[in-house]
């Protein structure tokens, strides 16, 4: 009997031995995780190389996040998918960053979006009308305002929500003279209209604006493309126009390459990060506006045309997501490092985040 | 006798509740005791417009010789007024409805007309190769001008704000349209029956890749 009993503690010691001590790492331990397609993986850097960890969690019903629809808290990112299988209609997604779950919601669209640490805000475009959402971090909608279009139709292409008040960039088209406009309307949090600005610069070949920052007092927004070239496509937009919400004045900054289509900001080294559509042009051309003495510098981080990249920022370093891979660029040193990822069977990235 | 009631009971549950589950399940624009494209065909009809024609990518040859501003692109997404966009979209595992829409004119850019269930035809904004992660084609018609493909995008425009029409087969009615309904109509009403581009391969309703495979037009775009 006694026997028996040293026996099983011996077996017991060694399973315990066997597997007890063997460490397994999970997403939780991973540096930042990479959606591809439906699922995320999780990695960690180890000496300037990838390590996989694994799958982190995977988003049902074949939707997939967009690259281009991301605003990231401490906790989780927010954002919305494709629409395979369902035109006309994204999924909003929360992807929680401890738990690596998504909660989804299937409401209509987040044209725009924007999260002001406690609630998100997004809209819903129609002809007739815009519909204003608030919901809670958690997804929970909060408050619903509609707002009638008294234009042929009315885009909010932004959402920045700046103290007690949410900056919306609206594009709208004149009934009558088929004219583009470009406005900003002021609402307070509780989604009530309280100023609608005019922004435009030119009447001649007025072109969207279709992204926007916020640095101090000012608002920086892209206009990217102006007019139709000979070939018929929409002709090349230089400018990021400034709003400063104080004195009201307008202004611009010129750009040396075409297409500023979306816009970002480093508060650390007070730069404009800005994205040049990839579809005109070439070489996935980045640049850099430094507010301090304006000067400009634009990398390339890719070859040919049609390399569109998710950019997010992590301890002082920028991170751009192609399909296939990381670069990671540090400005002070104007260094690269590229990671490929084909060799983690990903083919189809859309969008990276760094653990909590 | 009682077990007997349960098991009927159970059984009869699952005969009501399974057809409702089944219908919802397919996402959320389809109305149940509505007609959907794919109850209108046979399986035979359904094979058939999945097999694609094969076309090779010319890019936009109507404006490729114009005199680019900028550095010329072969087989890339396109803006142009007018272009017509198709994507296939599978609303079940098997069938595929696919979706067309045509790319909007002035003033409203970067964007496509679309007619769809919930919001009727309306502009939405974006490339379809991000709004899409399914395969997407963009086709010119062959038989037409620049200036005329226009024409067909202003038309379409004209058409924002109307409701979803969910009678496939009535494609002559201009006071609602579906999404391949739409784009042909565009086309047919302003540069006349030679810029007819229905195949009429699925009796009188218009699928989405009857656009994509037919000889009068040529493939400017493909993303696998």
């Amino acid at each position: 009997m006694s026997g028996k009993i040293i026996q099983k503690s011996i077996l017991g010691l060694s399973l315990l031995f066997l597997f007890g001590c063997q460490q397994t790492e999970s997403p939780k331990d991973a540096d930042f995780v990479i959606f591809n397609q439906q699922k995320s993986l999780a990695f960690s850097f180890y000496s300037d190389k990838l390590k996989e960890i694994g799958e982190a969690t995977e988003l049902k019903d074949g939707r997939v996040p967009r690259w281009d629809y991301v605003k990231e808290t401490d906790e989780a990112v927010y954002g919305k998918t494709t629409e395979t299988s369902h035109p006309g209609s994204p999924l909003i997604y929360r992807y929680d960053k401890t738990k690596h779950s998504f909660k989804t919601i299937d409401d209509g669209d987040a044209y725009a979006m924007g999260f002001d640490g406690e609630f998100l805000y997004r809209t819903d475009v129609f002809t007739d009308k815009v519909v204003f959402y608030k919901h809670d971090e958690l997804l929970k909608e909060v408050l619903k305002k509609e707002f009638s279009a008294e234009t042929a139709l009315t885009l909010t292409n932004g959402i920045l929500p700046i103290g007690d008040k949410l900056y919306v960039l609206i594009g709208s088209v004149d009934k009558d003279s088929g004219q583009h406009e470009n406005r900003l309307w002021v609402l307070d949090k509780n989604l009530n209209k309280l100023e609608d600005i005019a922004i435009d610069y030119t009447d001649q070949d007025r072109g969207g604006f279709l992204r926007m920052v916020n640095v101090g007092h000012k608002l920086y927004i892209v206009e990217p493309s102006r007019g139709l070239r000979n070939d018929g496509e929409p002709g090349p937009g230089n400018t990021i126009v400034t709003y400063d919400m104080e004195s009201r004045e307008l202004g611009k900054i010129k750009v040396d390459t075409p297409y500023p289509y979306d816009i970002f900001y480093d508060e650390e080294r007070n730069l404009l990060v800005i994205y040049h559509y990839t579809l005109y042009v070439k070489d996935a051309k980045w640049t850099f506006v430094n507010l301090d003495d304006n000067s400009q510098r634009t990398i390339s981080l890719a070859e040919g045309f049609d390399q569109d990249a998710s950019f997010t920022q992590h301890n002082g370093d920028y991170y751009f997501l192609f399909k296939n891979k990381l670069v990671k660029y540090n400005y002070d040193n104007d260094k690269k490092t590229e990671y490929d990822l084909k060799q983690y069977g990903i083919e189809n990235a859309s969008v990276l985040v760094f653990e909590k | 006798m009682k077990k007997k009631n349960i098991v009927k009971c159970i059984t009869l549950g699952f005969l009501v509740v399974l057809p409702l589950y089944t219908v919802y399940a397919e996402g959320p624009s389809i109305d149940i005791g509505v007609p959907t494209l794919e109850s209108q065909y046979s399986p035979e009809q359904v094979t058939a417009w999945n097999a694609e024609v094969p076309k090779p990518v010319v890019g936009d040859w109507k404006v490729e010789n114009a005199g680019a501003a900028n550095e010329a692109r072969v087989g890339s997404w396109s803006w142009r007024d007018g272009v017509i966009c198709i994507t296939d979209a599978k609303l079940s595992g098997i069938i595929n409805h696919g979706h067309a829409g045509i790319v909007a004119a002035a003033p409203y850019h970067y964007a496509v007309i679309e007619a769809n269930p919930g919001t009727g035809v309306k502009p939405h904004y974006g490339s379809w190769v991000t709004r899409y992660s399914g395969q997407v084609w963009q086709v010119g018609v062959k038989s037409t001008s620049v200036a005329q493909d226009q024409k067909a995008a202003q038309w379409a425009a004209r058409q924002i704000g109307k409701p979803y029409n969910r009678e496939f087969y009535n494609v002559w009615t201009r006071s609602k349209f579906y999404c391949s309904q739409l784009v042909w109509a565009a086309y047919r009403d302003t540069a006349g029956p030679s810029a007819d581009i229905s195949l009429n391969s699925y009796g009188a309703a218009i699928h989405p890749f009857e656009l994509r495979d037919h000889p009068n037009t040529a493939l400017i775009y493909r993303k696998y």
